[in-house]
């Protein structure tokens, strides 16, 4: 049942995954020099890998709208096409139903991070490559914001699965993720508190989508 | 008979309008219930409030003895629900949608489903979002009737269908009762399917339920009274059980729920020249029944073994 679950979201998201996965890998190119995008490209020689910020710009703008699209396109496709009244009579619980879609939503989040942190980090590692040496701690600002931004993507799943009237106030707990996530940035500069409070907003967050999705009338 | 579903004063209110009123509802097992309504008369509001995805304002609906909103994952698998429009994934396939569905119950009667789509004539390859509304029908069922549910219900089934289309997913529908004496509750619109399947119907009208019968009781209970006059038609004198009561030119017609000697002497206190009354059929009486500018008077009746007691005391 699991399983079938796991599968069907995987395909729904699948293809959000793919282009943000190819938009991550373009921008890592253009950030190592090669000008995969028709814009320029974004190095200059002197630049240091992961502290020039350019990479981390282009990380947070890809990964913020991944995101955003992972958790709107898993439920609000749903309510688009009705097919909520279908997936939620199928004998399994609430909560396991939700609970697939935010693992394959967040799963895929991260994935696609992660893989573009650790492309970027493997052609800084490379010899040569740039004029400074290559140390992990260089990566750290780009762990943070691929760990806060998982914020916005239960923000923007929150956004879907509430009722709203106008898409001023559905898109409130999307904005909400987001400050929240700036927020975090700030609190990791204590890494204790940043991830005992990143913890603590990513579980409120899960609550209040089970007791939103509980709540909620699916008409 | 162990009632499978139960209602007690469900109620739901949609911003300040109430779609479903106090509404009192029983459904015995192995009975095929037919939930007529004009549109917005509350019919998916109640389906949907019976199967936990709408929350009622007030009072409770029970299935399977347990709350609508608490059903546990093993009572669902025992109801089997065909929500309006027939909603599937449309990136999947027949198969695909097949092997989805298959995977959450234990009782799968995946022979049943093959026989079923080879009926219909669905490939497992064909694509959901490329199939008619009919052939996505006849899937959702085919996937409701594998799971081999102890209740069905079903939201307007044939809503959309061409009368052929209609009338094939009808015939699927009374082989699947005669199978195993299944519960049945549908809610429809179309009157000639209700009349053929169904043992007892309910009426909502704007929310309330006001006819809770044996089909065939209601036709019986309701006639239209043609009175014609030489002259202008005087007022008809309010009495119970007249549902309407319209002058047509020198004529003035009655809808009247269990015409008796009482409307007889009434009408025939009026000097008409004429007195017609014409038995109605259901899809007629259930059109005079609803519509009119005033409301409905109710018929309601327990087991169809007590009809004629029964009616004198509940015709308001």
């Amino acid at each position: 049942m699991l399983k079938a679950l796991v599968l069907k979201e995987l395909r729904e998201t699948a293809r959000i995954a793919l282009v943000a996965l190819a938009a991550h890998l373009a921008c890592v190119a253009n950030c190592a020099g090669y000008a995969v995008l028709p814009f320029r490209s974004m190095r200059n020689v002197d630049e240091i890998p992961f502290l020039d910020g350019s990479f981390l710009t282009s990380f947070c703008f890809v990964s913020v709208a991944l995101a955003a699209a992972l958790g709107l396109g898993q439920t609000v496709s749903e309510s688009r096409w009705g097919t909520w009244l279908f997936l939620l009579h199928r004998p399994a619980s609430l909560w396991r139903v939700l609970a697939a879609k935010l693992a394959v939503g967040a799963g895929l989040y991260l994935i696609c991070g992660l893989v573009a942190i650790l492309s970027y980090a493997a052609w800084a590692a490379m010899p040569g490559k740039h004029a400074s040496p290559f140390r992990w701690w260089m990566t750290a600002y780009a762990w943070e914001a691929w760990g806060v931004i998982a914020v916005v993507y239960l923000g923007a799943f929150l956004a879907g699965i509430r009722p709203a009237r106008w898409f001023g106030t559905r898109l409130l707990p999307l904005a909400a993720g987001g400050l929240l996530a700036v927020l975090l940035v700030f609190l990791l500069f204590w890494p204790l508190v940043g991830i005992a409070a990143f913890l603590l907003v990513a579980a409120c967050l899960v609550g209040l989508i089970h007791f939103t999705a509980r709540s909620r009338d699916f008409s | 008979m162990p009632d499978m579903i139960v209602t007690h004063r469900l109620t739901k209110y949609y911003d300040r309008r109430r779609v479903v009123d106090s509404l009192d509802l029983r459904v015995g097992q192995g009975l095929v219930y037919g939930l007529l309504g004009r549109n917005g008369a509350g019919k998916s509001t109640v389906i949907k409030m019976l199967l936990g995805m709408v929350h009622p304002d007030y009072g409770r609906a029970e299935v399977f003895g347990e709350d609508a909103l608490e059903l546990r994952p093993e009572t669902r698998s025992r109801i089997a629900y065909l929500a309006e429009g027939h909603p599937l994934y449309r990136w999947m396939t027949v198969g695909e949608a097949v092997r989805f569905a298959r995977a959450f119950y234990r009782n799968w009667n995946g022979r049943l489903l093959e026989q079923i789509l080879d009926h219909f004539e669905l490939s497992p390859r064909a694509r959901v979002r490329r199939l008619s509304n009919g052939q996505r029908a006849q899937v959702s069922l085919a996937l409701a009737v594998a799971a081999d549910p102890e209740l069905l219900i079903l939201d307007d089934p044939t809503l959309g269908l061409d009368t052929v289309v209609r009338r094939d997913f009808l015939e699927s529908l009374i082989q699947i009762i005669q199978r195993r004496g299944r519960t049945i509750l549908f809610s429809s619109h179309i009157l000639g399917d209700v009349e053929r399947v169904a043992d007892r119907i309910g009426v909502l009208v704007d929310g309330v339920l006001r006819v809770d019968c044996p089909t065939d009781y209601f036709k019986e209970s309701i006639r239209k009274v043609v009175l014609e006059f030489d002259r202008p038609p005087p007022e008809f004198p309010a009495c119970p059980g007249l549902v309407s009561n319209r002058q047509v030119g020198r004529k003035r017609e009655l809808i009247v729920v269990g015409y008796g000697e009482e409307h007889r002497r009434l009408a025939e206190s009026l000097g008409p020249r004429a007195v017609d009354v014409i038995e109605l059929n259901l899809e007629d009486a259930f059109i005079e029944y609803t519509r009119g500018p005033r409301r409905a008077l109710p018929i309601f009746m327990g087991e169809a073994s007590d009809a004629e007691s029964a009616s004198a005391e509940r015709v308001a």
